[in-house]
């Protein structure tokens, strides 16, 4: 047990407060949502009601599309782009695909090499391009459900000031879909285009996020 | 940020000498792995489709 907490610390880290910010999360939104009703005179759900609502799981989904847009576009967009300086960006001349020595595919793969990057034109491909594939479907199933979620919040908004309900589609071209797409992807940009950038200058010592603290500015692609 | 493989084990857990910029084998049990991997994948695949029940259903 404590060789598996150990080998994979990082990923247990991160699923642990990530369970107790969604408990949090929803704790504060089903008390915002109490207050609001108040001031409305309504009836004020309870907590099971509220996580089985629309009005949690829509910025649930909100901030879950930005997060997965975010490292798709990262990981794409680091396989032809490069920032002199960066540790997250490669080697200046290493732009693009690499060839399949570098990547350790077909006849170059190892004896250790997992079978999908070994043989079979198709298979190679997919593999090749498999982290990028399932981190763009994550966002893209995340994108429509935070649509979904939406779309109902939207309406319920509508049914209570006596207006008329909007279809799925129509709901696609409100202000209100876009305004919560766009909120979560401009924060997202910033975030990753600051990290690629002020890792040129700064250091963290220890971190693989960071240059070496004596590594050279000039430096680019070198991890701690 | 995703991350290309880099060094690490615990001592005497790495198999040979990586080149720069090469994956560091470590020995050992790789349940472990499959049981993180598998995990995250089901916490996002429950999360999604239980948006998609809520928000389908109009709750």
């Amino acid at each position: 047990m404590r060789r598996f907490l150990y080998e994979n610390g990082l990923s247990l880290a991160f699923g642990a407060i990530f369970l107790l910010a969604l408990v949090l999360q929803s704790v504060a939104g089903w008390r915002e949502v109490i207050e609001q009703q108040l001031t409305h005179g309504d009836p004020a759900p309870g907590y099971w009601a509220f996580v089985q609502s629309s009005q949690f799981w829509l910025p649930v989904m909100e901030n879950w599309q930005s997060e997965y847009l975010q490292f798709s576009l990262f990981i794409f967009l680091t396989v032809w782009l490069v920032q002199k300086g960066s540790p997250e960006s490669k080697e200046l001349g290493k732009e693009g695909a690499e060839s399949e020595k570098d990547q350790q595919i077909g006849r170059h793969a190892g004896e250790d090499a997992p079978s999908w990057a070994r043989g079979g034109r198709l298979r190679v491909a997919i593999y090749s391009n498999s982290l990028g594939l399932v981190m763009t479907t994550i966002f893209l199933l995340t994108w429509t459900a935070q649509s979904v979620t939406g779309w109902t919040v939207f309406n319920e908004e509508q049914r209570r000031h006596g207006q008329a309900a909007v279809s799925w589609i129509g709901y696609l071209q409100r202000p209100d879909f876009w305004e919560r797409t766009l909120q979560n992807w401009q924060s997202e940009f910033l975030a990753v285009g600051s990290m690629a950038v002020l890792a040129i200058y700064l250091r963290q010592r220890g971190s693989p996020e960071s240059k070496p603290v004596g590594a050279a500015h000039e430096a680019t692609g070198v991890e701690g | 940020m995703p991350r290309r493989p880099t060094a690490g084990g615990r001592r005497g857990d790495v198999t040979h000498a990586p080149a720069r910029g090469s994956p560091v084998r470590v020995a050992g049990n790789n349940l472990t792995m499959r049981v993180v991997f598998a995990a995250y994948l089901a916490l996002i695949s429950a999360g999604i489709v239980v948006a998609f029940v809520v928000g389908l259903t109009h709750r």
